[in-house]
């Protein structure tokens, strides 16, 4: 059930199709909690309107020591195989198979590098055709229980990866940046002998003002126990962030994007409800950064991709009875549309 | 060098994005800025390079007087445009509706080329231009 990654997780290489005015848009999103820190790597294709292809590889990896080390690279030639099972992007090799997926990674000044092997432990989750903005829509295959065994330099230390916990998924669609949608998303790392694993997911409008769809998913034992939504959820927000200062990417946006609207929040709490049911999430995000991404109907815009590093702690209750109450390492993601320069 | 990379620069601009192009003239308005980037001199009127010949940008309307060291460490966002100028590794010379107007213009063309699918090339060829010194960078 697990296995057939080969088919259900390929490229997809979808074309730009004549009868939507959209750009296509696909990534295969990679996160590894290890010792050293969280490293997510990002690879990414983009069809433009005027038929342009593009790469992009995002390397960030946040340190124990509170230090950043990132990369965004994009490349006018990247290599697809025509069966969707090889990736090269500037440098950035991503091999697909039927057992699980091959990463080779890198910041073009070497401070990081990681060869990973990713291997799914629980079936994927996949979710087709969810609207995003007025004519676009994404479709989402998750495997949150991934273990991840390999190599990764990063803050001038080596470590050698042994099951280490990771999560994968791929997305695609078609969008543009700066279309009316925005999203809240986060992993909760497996925690507990039942290797309890959360995902929070909300699509909101740009402002993320409006939310479309919010859901709360839940593994334990390597199984997907449940999936809350709408109403079953109540998510709480607060916290502020000492600076608003933060490091981004690409860099060179920064000089015509000094201030950014985009302040996610720095304290989550979702409390999940349904008959004997229930989990609660609380979550603290300690680091952030932000990848800029070009507004595609506006010149002078940026849509804002937050990158949040931190801590929850997640408590699932059955019939009263506790089933896990334990801390692990999160990823947040907020993207919202409010960059404008300014 | 650095001229010829300008001139790069602009008429990737151009090709590539001429919406920004377009914007940047707008914003400059026929705004003349001379930059002397590590002794180096340039001159730009409207958002289009002036030949050294040129004689009529004697009095540019703003003069910004850098080093490509501290070009590289705002592009890398080492250093923000406000402490380059606080702490005087970026001089910039001229009233304040000029240097309003090249801000706004600078942003318009990085906005414009982070857009442009040659704009890493040409940022690999400024970096390679740039000699390995100590890096500024910023608190």
């Amino acid at each position: 059930m697990i296995r057939r990654i080969a088919v259900v997780d390929r490229w997809r290489l979808d074309p730009r199709a004549a009868w939507t005015r959209q750009p296509v848009q696909e990534w295969h999103h990679f996160i590894v909690f290890f010792a050293g820190g969280t490293l997510l790597v990002n690879l990414s294709r983009e069809v433009r309107v005027d038929g342009e292809i593009f790469g992009r590889a995002i390397v960030l990896v946040h340190g124990h020591d509170d230090a950043w080390s990132q990369d965004l690279v994009s490349s006018p030639d990247p290599e697809f195989s025509p069966d969707g099972l090889y990736a090269r992007i500037a440098g950035h090799q991503l091999d697909i198979d039927d057992e699980g997926w091959s990463l080779r990674t890198a910041t073009r000044d070497r401070s990081v590098a990681a060869t990973l092997r990713f291997t799914p432990e629980a079936p994927p989750l996949v979710a087709r055709n969810r609207e995003v903005g007025p004519d676009g829509n994404l479709h989402w295959v998750m495997y949150p229980a991934a273990t991840v065994s390999g190599v990764v330099r990063a803050g001038g230390e080596t470590y050698t990866l042994d099951r280490a916990a990771g999560y994968h998924d791929h997305n695609w669609g078609h969008f543009a940046w700066g279309d009316d949608f925005g999203w809240e998303w986060g992993i909760v790392s497996p925690s507990g002998e039942a290797a309890t694993t959360v995902v929070c997911s909300a699509l909101t409008n740009r402002t993320r003002s409006r939310t479309a769809i919010q859901q709360l998913f839940l593994w334990s034992g390597g199984a997907h126990v449940w999936t809350a939504r709408g109403a079953e959820i109540v998510r709480q927000a607060g916290g502020r962030w000492s600076t608003l200062r933060v490091p981004r990417l690409p860099a060179v946006l920064s000089l015509a994007t000094p201030c950014s609207a985009s302040v996610p929040p720095r304290e989550l709490e979702f409390t999940a409800v349904d008959g004997p049911r229930r989990v609660d999430v609380e979550v603290t995000l300690g680091a952030r950064s932000q990848i800029l991404i070009p507004d595609d109907h506006d010149p002078l815009a940026v849509v804002v991709l937050n990158e949040c590093i931190g801590t929850a702690r997640v408590r699932h209750t059955l019939h009263g009875h506790l089933q896990h109450d334990g801390e692990s390492p999160c990823v947040f993601e907020v993207l919202e549309g409010t960059g404008r320069a300014r | 060098m650095l001229a010829e990379l300008l001139d790069e620069a602009l008429a990737v601009l151009a090709r590539e994005s001429p919406t920004h192009a377009r914007l940047l003239r707008e914003r400059l308005d026929g705004c003349r800025i001379a930059f002397t980037v590590d002794g180096e001199r340039m001159t730009t009127r409207g958002g289009a390079r002036v030949p050294a010949a040129d004689t009529t940008v004697d009095h540019p309307d703003l003069h910004i007087d850098t080093d490509a060291r501290t070009v590289l460490a705002l592009l890398d966002d080492r250093l923000t445009l406000l402490d380059a100028i606080r702490t005087g590794v970026l001089k910039a010379r001229g009233p304040r509706g000029a240097l309003a107007r090249a801000e706004a213009a600078m942003q318009v063309f990085i906005h414009g080329l982070v857009r442009c699918r040659s704009a890493p090339d040409l940022l690999r060829k400024f970096r390679s231009s740039v000699p390995h010194i100590d890096e500024i960078t910023h608190d």
